[in-house]
């Protein structure tokens, strides 16, 4: 099996020419024949090409899961949903997946207004609500203009409204943007791994041990080690090969 | 030089199997070490070790006498007369040839209680049927003092094997047998299941010791003294003599759900709470007592309810560790989480087992448990770290892959801002802005027209004054007064020669303005008083020249 594995990656690497929708034909016909190993290895050398899509890291996903990865596999679903926030299909299998998972990390519970806020941010790209407030924007400057020839009533009542609407979306995603740029999170991806208190392997500097799947925040790095943050506060070092970053 | 010459010889030449020899070969007054090609002898005798090597030089009178030897230590591999074939020796760039010795060998293990070392093995049956215990005990007997290199522990083909006991230091108990003193250790015991039926041999063990024998010296010496007692080790291999164990088929009337039980048993059930709430846990514990092969002992399957989630029962195994027989209990611990209310009954459970010494089929039964299930609380109700909805989730499966034909999104774009936004923006940028410009482009437009005003009013003087009318004085003040508005864009309607002269006074030339002054006092005077008819017919004319003059001048 493992043979096959690598000769479907020499194939790969010297066929790295092909495109991506031919690779992604080729995936699928590997999962039609439930050969998950090599349909992963053609998700991932698309990915090599620079290019996505949220249905990608859907398939990818599954393939893991198919294959027993569980930290892979909460990884792609991540990866998709950050692209597709609302995909319920995705949302679900991140779900199913995450039941798996050993650790379980309550996140400390917030005031409602705010879990909603999180909420809020959580199911739209910035994109999406660039879009969205731009388009309310729009829908105010629209309003004026015509008001310009024809009487409107509540005129200025409506168009103060719209842009204050506009406003704060603006304002999400301003916050959104800095979380993006600011926050870079990953997921455990061996079986185990030990979690130290400082950047050197030493046993007696074990803090605690994590499991795969679970998705940490990166707060720093070095070479070789990265220093990454629990929800729940817990803090500590890791190899740079135990934590995928989203 | 003296010529060198070789010697070979055994120390013993009458040995019984097991025992080992010392083959030495020997080389005299050489400086170089022999070298032997041992293989001849490898196919009728077995290296316990060497080659040893051993040099001595003494000078006597100034002469040198040196001595260099290689010793190995051989054990036969059969029995009766064996020949160590005459060797090649090598010296330096001499070459020698070895006589060959004859070496006795006889039959091994059958003056066992002359021996100084042996071991035993006890059985406390010879005939069993599967799965019946078997104790096996091997004792060391020796008297000589000895020590142990290494044990061969035999694999039970055709057992399932428990080590009841090993030795990790050897206590040694004195015994006699046949008036020998022996010091006797006990080396293992093990229990022994046999797995199928039939003659059954048990596989020997082979220990290999170093024994102590003390050496008579040859010669008095310096070291010969108490102190320095010559004492040699001598390796031995030791094995236990061969033994079979019969074992029969059971007996008629095995149950048809036998799973191999043989000993004695009984099996009890508990939980720990009788009655419980919906999606409350409750734990099964399925005890086994008994002696036997409790290790291979497995659970029949039990038939639970359709709505009591089962979980895995984890499964642990404690032996009595005091006890020849193996004894012990084996417990199935069951999580069990009712989704619905009522009552549930476990029912009870049977395990057929083989009593041996009565040699006849048994069952252990429990009694059956009743759960009664009371409505919960909450329906989402915390168990095992699980959310509600998460434990619905444990029950399904992924969501299937997705195939249809994807349009790929580069990777640097997707994450910056979206071109339909900056679109957005600057259409909204258009449409608040374009109104203002509207009324910027409106207002210029109108100062435009009035530009055209101006522009147009000596058109319009003109075409007035191109009509010959009755009134003159009329007609040109007509054509002057509304002229003058629109050429220099008045906002006043009352004009007369005052307000005229007044306002125009920096706009045209002294004389233009006297002149047209002149006029207007002139138009005037004719309009209101009919009596004064100067120059007349040059009126119309001179107001045309002069406004289009103005006009050109201003």
């Amino acid at each position: 099996m493992r043979k096959i594995t690598l000769i479907f990656w020499i194939v790969l690497t010297v066929g790295c020419a092909q495109t991506a929708d031919s690779l992604y034909a080729y995936a699928n016909r590997a999962v039609e024949t439930e050969d998950y190993v090599a349909a992963i290895s053609y998700y991932e050398t698309i990915l090599s090409q620079e290019v996505e899509h949220p249905d990608l890291y859907y398939n990818l996903g599954n393939g893991y899961y198919r294959n027993g990865r569980i930290g892979l596999a909460v990884w792609a679903y991540e990866k998709g949903v950050k692209l597709s926030p609302r995909d319920t299909d995705l949302l679900f299998n991140l779900k199913l997946v995450n039941t798996r998972v050993r650790d379980r990390i309550e996140r400390p519970k917030t005031i409602f207004i705010i879990e909603g806020y999180h909420v809020l941010k959580r199911s739209f790209t910035l994109a999406n609500l660039l879009m969205l407030g731009s388009g309310i924007l729009l829908i105010a400057a629209v309003v004026y203009f015509v008001s310009t020839w024809f009487y409107i009533r509540f005129r200025s009542k409506i168009i103060s409204t719209l842009i204050m609407l506009s406003v704060l979306i603006h304002g999400v995603a301003l916050d959104k943007y800095w979380d993006l740029s600011g926050k870079k999170e990953g997921i455990v991806i061996p079986r185990e791994i030990e979690v130290f208190s400082a950047p050197y392997e030493r046993q007696d500097g074990v803090l605690f041990r994590l499991h795969e799947g679970i998705k940490v925040e990166i707060t720093q790095s070095q070479p070789g080690w990265m220093e990454i943050h629990l929800i729940d506060g817990k803090k500590g070092w890791v190899k740079i090969t135990d934590v995928r970053p989203l | 030089m003296k010529a060198a010459s070789v010697v070979a010889s055994v120390d013993v030449n009458r040995i019984s199997m097991g025992e080992v020899f010392t083959y030495k070969v020997e080389v005299n007054g050489s400086e170089h070490n022999p070298e032997v090609n041992i293989s001849p002898v490898k196919k009728i005798f077995t290296i316990v070790s060497g080659p040893s090597q051993q040099t001595n030089i003494s000078w006597v009178n100034g002469k040198m006498t040196s001595s260099r030897t290689r010793t190995w230590s051989l054990t036969p591999n059969r029995e009766g007369k064996l020949v160590i074939p005459a060797l090649v020796v090598e010296v330096g760039k001499q070459t020698f040839k070895t006589k060959s010795i004859t070496v006795y060998v006889q039959k091994g293990q059958t003056q066992q209680k002359n021996k100084d070392v042996f071991l035993t093995v006890d059985l406390d049956k010879e005939s069993a049927y599967p799965g019946e215990q078997i104790t096996v005990e091997y004792k060391l007997y020796t008297r000589v003092d000895m020590s142990i290199d290494k044990i061969d522990v035999p694999k039970f083909v055709g057992f399932w094997a428990e080590e009841l006991f090993a030795a990790t230091q050897l206590n040694y108990r004195r015994v006699q047998i046949n008036g020998v003193r022996y010091n006797m250790a006990k080396l293992y015991t093990f229990a022994l299941f046999p797995t199928k039926t039939g003659e059954i041999p048990l596989p020997q063990m082979e220990v290999k010791c170093n024994v102590v024998v003390k050496q008579k010296s040859q010669r008095r010496s310096f070291f010969d003294d108490p102190f320095f007692t010559r004492q040699k080790t001598v390796p031995k291999f030791i094995r236990t003599q061969k033994k079979t164990i019969r074992v029969s088929p059971f007996p008629a009337g095995k149950p048809a759900d036998f799973t191999g039980a043989v000993g004695r048993y009984t099996l009890t059930t508990h939980v720990d709470r009788v009655s419980l709430k919906a999606n409350d846990a409750v734990t099964l514990n399925i005890e086994l007592k008994g002696t036997g092969n409790i290790s291979l002992v497995q659970l029949p399957e039990i038939l639970f309810s359709d709505n009591l989630e089962v979980f895995p029962p984890t499964t642990t195994t404690e032996k009595d560790p005091f006890r020849d027989q193996i004894t012990g209990m084996t417990n199935w611990e069951y999580i069990l989480i009712p989704r619905k209310t009522g009552k549930y009954t476990i029912p009870r459970i049977e395990i057929p087992y083989f009593d041996p010494n009565g040699e006849t089929w048994e069952r252990a039964v429990s009694l059956p448990v009743v759960l009664s299930v009371s409505p919960g609380k909450t329906t989402s109700t915390v168990s095992n770290g699980f959310r509600k909805e998460e434990v619905e989730l444990l029950g399904s499966d992924i969501r299937y892959f997705r195939t249809k034909t994807l349009r790929w999104m580069s990777m640097n774009k997707s994450s910056t801002f979206p071109v339909i936004a900056i679109l957005i923006y600057g259409i909204t940028g258009i449409l608040f802005l374009l109104p203002m410009s509207l009324k910027n482009l409106r207002s210029s437009r109108e100062q435009t027209a009035e530009y055209r005003r101006s522009k147009r009013a000596i058109k319009l003087v003109r075409k007035k004054l191109k009509t010959t009318m009755d009134d003159p004085f009329t007609q040109v003040a007509d054509a002057v007064y509304p002229y003058l508005k629109d050429r220099f864009l008045l906002k006043t309607d009352q004009l007369d020669p005052m307000s005229v002269q007044s306002i125009l006074v920096n706009k045209i030339g002294e004389i233009e303005l006297t002149n047209l002054v002149k006029i207007l006092h002139l138009c005037d005077a004719g309009r209101y008083s009919p009596g004064a008819n100067v120059a007349m017919e040059n009126l119309v004319a001179n107001t045309k020249s002069l406004l289009e003059k103005i006009n050109t001048h201003a």
